[in-house]
């Protein structure tokens, strides 16, 4: 709990080059995955990323409610951020707001590009995603989670998305900025994409960063967003061992 | 002989995650792949079939979506003047239209639908025409088709069908010759099970979900032949 801060701490980055929650400048949270844990779900998926605790369920392609939401060529997919009122230090006021809205919906254009949802017209993929702790980048967590939960529900995918966020942290550039760093560092660029072919799906940035940090930044996320994938196909493989 | 082919194909059989590489394309292509570059990738979880010719991905979880010919079975939803709405627990709900319910149906009896078939009765159907996010027409009229009145129903993904039944229905017929129940097999994957008593109702219940549960290991077959033995026996004592 120590580093989760109401006032902007002097160094976000200590004189031996460890951050608040003593990681490395690229260093990743130590991520958990488990694919399958809802029942009444088609698919579903929990995941921890440091502290981070999402859960995310996946229904369909089912029946599309109201009728008129139809499209005649393709599966319409519905995405729900969600976070708990408990998720956050002081009480978030619960239902959807304009952060959550947002965030719906570039997880759902994020998600988007790696379905065949072509296959299922007229029909509604729904993920519901439900954050119950929050600590920094819970939108590449999600999307993260949600890409497995969508391969667990068995609708057919190009591939999975991957994602990570860096930043500019005490001017230095850092993997995987957690709630202070978002909060009191210089910039913020969550990633999303497919690592098979290195196609991003969602790029954004918060703050000020030169093009070289930049490109510096895309260049660890890709990394890492490769290391994640392994973390997610371990975890979808995993539910099947005998 | 044929024996030892079928288990050099079995061995290759290996977990694949979507977009997960499996072959050059050589070979032709089986269900649930696709080929991006020159390369086959699975778009599925699941158990890749790779033989001489062919690259398949058998899926470990999925929807029902209705094709053509399929047996299925559905729980009435509605009436409507012409036709029964059925519930086929799939994204797309189905149609059973007069004509191909009943054959020689009196005007009379026309005008009360909802006497003929009841919402809430289950049927055991065959898809007639069903296509791209076409709501698919249903016919009661073949062998072994119509109302069901006696059973349980059980809910299983589609996905593991294929395995319920077994290579040429293996599975099944060793549920049914052992316990002398009544079985029937949707492919949308609602089994109805019919016993004379319940005992033996809750003892296929309860196998179908081991089959359901471990659908994708190796000698199942064997393994749930020698439960059904074993828990047979407890039965009758």
């Amino acid at each position: 709990m120590s580093y989760l801060l109401k006032e902007k701490p002097k160094k976000l980055i200590n004189e031996n080059g460890l951050r608040l929650d003593g990681r490395k400048r690229l260093e990743l949270r130590p991520i958990k995955l488990k694919v399958g844990t809802l029942k009444n779900a088609n698919g579903s998926a929990y995941i921890e990323w440091g502290r981070n605790k999402i859960i995310v369920a996946v229904y369909g392609p089912r029946e599309i409610h109201p009728k008129h939401m139809a499209l005649p060529t393709e599966a319409r997919l519905r995405c729900r951020y969600s976070m708990a009122a408990f998720s956050t230090p002081e009480r978030k006021r619960p239902g959807p707001d304009r952060r959550s809205i947002e965030l719906s919906k570039v997880i759902k254009e994020a998600l988007k590009p790696a379905l065949f949802l072509e296959r299922f017209p007229k029909t509604a993929i729904d993920v519901f995603i439900e954050v119950l702790e929050s600590e920094g980048g819970t939108r590449v967590a999600s999307i993260t989670a949600a890409s497995i939960a969508l391969a667990d529900a068995g609708i057919p995918m190009r591939d999975l998305v991957a994602a990570c966020a860096a930043g500019k942290v005490d001017g230095q550039i850092v993997l995987d900025l957690n709630s202070a760093e978002d909060m009191y560092g210089e910039a913020d660029l969550p990633i999303a994409m497919m690592p098979r072919k290195k196609e991003i799906t969602l790029i954004q940035m918060d703050g000020k960063m030169s093009i070289d940090e930049f490109n510096e930044s895309l260049k660890i996320c890709i990394d890492a967003c490769d290391k994640i994938y392994e973390v997610q196909r371990k975890a979808l493989i995993e539910k099947f061992k005998v | 002989m044929k024996n030892k082919k079928r288990k050099t194909e079995m061995e290759i059989r290996e977990i694949v995650t979507p977009g997960q590489k499996i072959s050059p394309r050589n070979k032709r292509m089986g269900d649930n792949v696709f080929v991006e570059e020159g390369n086959i990738y699975s778009e599925r979880m699941g158990l890749v079939e790779v033989n001489e010719k062919r690259v398949e991905v058998i899926p470990l979880s999925s929807v029902y979506i209705p094709s053509q010919g399929d047996i299925i079975v559905g729980v009435v939803q509605d009436v409507t003047p012409t036709s029964w709405v059925v519930n086929i627990f799939s994204p797309y709900t189905a149609y059973l239209p007069v004509s191909r319910a009943f054959q020689n149906l009196r005007e009379s009896e026309k005008l009360e639908l909802n006497k003929k078939i009841r919402v809430g009765e289950v049927l055991v159907a065959q898809v007639e025409i069903a296509g791209y996010g076409i709501n698919p027409i249903l016919t009661l009229i073949g062998k072994r088709l119509g109302r069901k009145r006696k059973g349980r129903l059980i809910f299983v993904n589609p996905a593991k069908v294929p395995r319920i039944i077994g290579k040429k229905g293996s599975m099944i017929n060793i549920l049914m010759k052992e316990t002398g129940c009544e079985v029937i097999i949707g492919k949308n994957g609602v089994i109805i099970v019919n016993c004379e008593d319940e005992e033996k109702e809750a003892l296929i219940h309860e196998i179908i979900r081991k089959i359901e549960r471990e659908s994708h290991t190796k000698g199942l077959t064997n393994r749930v032949e020698k439960l059904l033995d074993e828990k047979l026996r407890k039965c009758k004592k």
